[in-house]
């Protein structure tokens, strides 16, 4: 029986890399960076268990942008100026930024506790933790690409690709 | 602010005309490290208020001395949440806004100041599974940027030195041994 355990355990850990490698894209596509004059930001949610059945609609006042599910991310090009993004739930949750044009912000989703449910959160972000999880996370899918959300970057490839 | 000025005859022989306008330009886009000169935290800080800065390292343009070291000027909080129940975080967002150039503000972009604090929201979660109000007293740290925190920023645009406020130091070649 002790023998058993120990070759299973074994088995997990070696298994555990291949499984870890396969769960994301192994070469993250390249972000190209926003056009002449616009700023990009980075929203992303990384994909833990911890109010994983939520999603996290990111909205400028009333406009959706778009909604982050856990381990997804987009890319949104604006022109440089003040934004005000908020997450609601129960209750509101609001990010004020600045995008400058030449320059990447990143903004992470997180899901924290609520009352009756849990309330999706925007934060500060940055390349260094954004980069860190960017094998494991995929881009938001089609339906939640609004008019204003960067088409997703491996399709792009993709075409690029069948095009050469 | 100590700066070394070279008289305005001495530099009309020794540097076209040309060159001395375009060496009196900071391009936009010029990055410039910058020093937070007190402690901002989302406990007490609020959106929009004024904080000071300093100039770390000299702006140069070519060989030229342009705005040394010690100049100073103000950043803002854009935002600032202070920590809260069920584990959330405080977070903090700084901008740079201006150097000052003796009568004259350099504007600024690209301040990289963003901070969050610890995020306890697991913990909340394991303490309402143990008891279920117990969750929502968890709280997570406040953001803090400590007084003396360097980063880069930009200028925003480009910046004629204003002549009589021009303190331009022609940099001396490094001694060969």
């Amino acid at each position: 029986m002790r023998t058993y355990t120990i070759t299973a355990l074994g088995l997990a850990l070696i298994a555990a890399p291949a499984m870890a490698a396969t769960k994301g894209s192994a070469t993250p596509e390249m972000i190209a960076a926003a056009p002449e004059g616009q700023g990009q930001i980075i929203f992303w949610r990384s994909g833990t268990m911890v109010g994983k059945a939520m999603g996290c609609g990111v909205n400028i006042g009333a406009e959706r942008i778009s909604a982050l599910g856990a381990g997804r991310y987009f890319i949104l090009n604006t022109a440089p100026g003040a934004y005000e993004f908020n997450a609601k739930s129960e209750a509101k949750d609001v990010l004020n930024l600045e995008v400058d044009a030449g320059d990447t912000t990143y903004v992470k989703c997180t899901i924290k506790m609520g009352v009756m449910a849990g309330r999706p959160n925007l934060s500060p972000s940055n390349a260094e933790e954004f980069n860190e999880k960017r094998s494991g996370l995929k881009y938001v899918d089609s339906d939640d690409i609004g008019p204003k959300v960067f088409a997703d970057p491996g399709l792009i490839a993709a075409d690029a690709a069948v095009a050469e | 602010m100590p700066c070394l000025v070279i008289p305005a005859p001495l530099f009309a022989q020794d540097v076209p005309e040309v060159a001395l306008a375009e060496a009196l330009v900071i391009p936009a886009r010029t990055e410039v490290v910058l020093r937070v000169d007190v402690e901002i935290s989302s406990k007490t800080a609020k959106r929009g208020d004024k904080f000071p800065l300093t100039l770390v390292s000299d702006i140069r343009v070519g060989d030229y001395l342009l705005v040394p070291a010690g100049a100073t000027g103000e950043g803002e909080v854009i935002h600032s949440v202070g920590k809260g129940f069920g584990g959330s975080a405080g977070e903090l967002l700084l901008a740079a806004r201006y150097l000052n150039i003796g009568a004259s503000k350099l504007k600024l972009q690209s301040f990289k100041i963003a901070k969050t604090g610890a995020n306890n929201s697991a913990e909340a979660i394991v303490a309402t599974n143990l008891f279920l109000p117990a969750g929502l007293f968890v709280t997570g740290s406040s953001a803090v940027v400590p007084a003396g925190q360097v980063a880069a920023a930009k200028t925003a645009e480009a910046f004629s030195m204003p002549a009589n406020e021009a303190a331009i130091s022609e940099l001396q070649p490094e001694e060969q041994d």
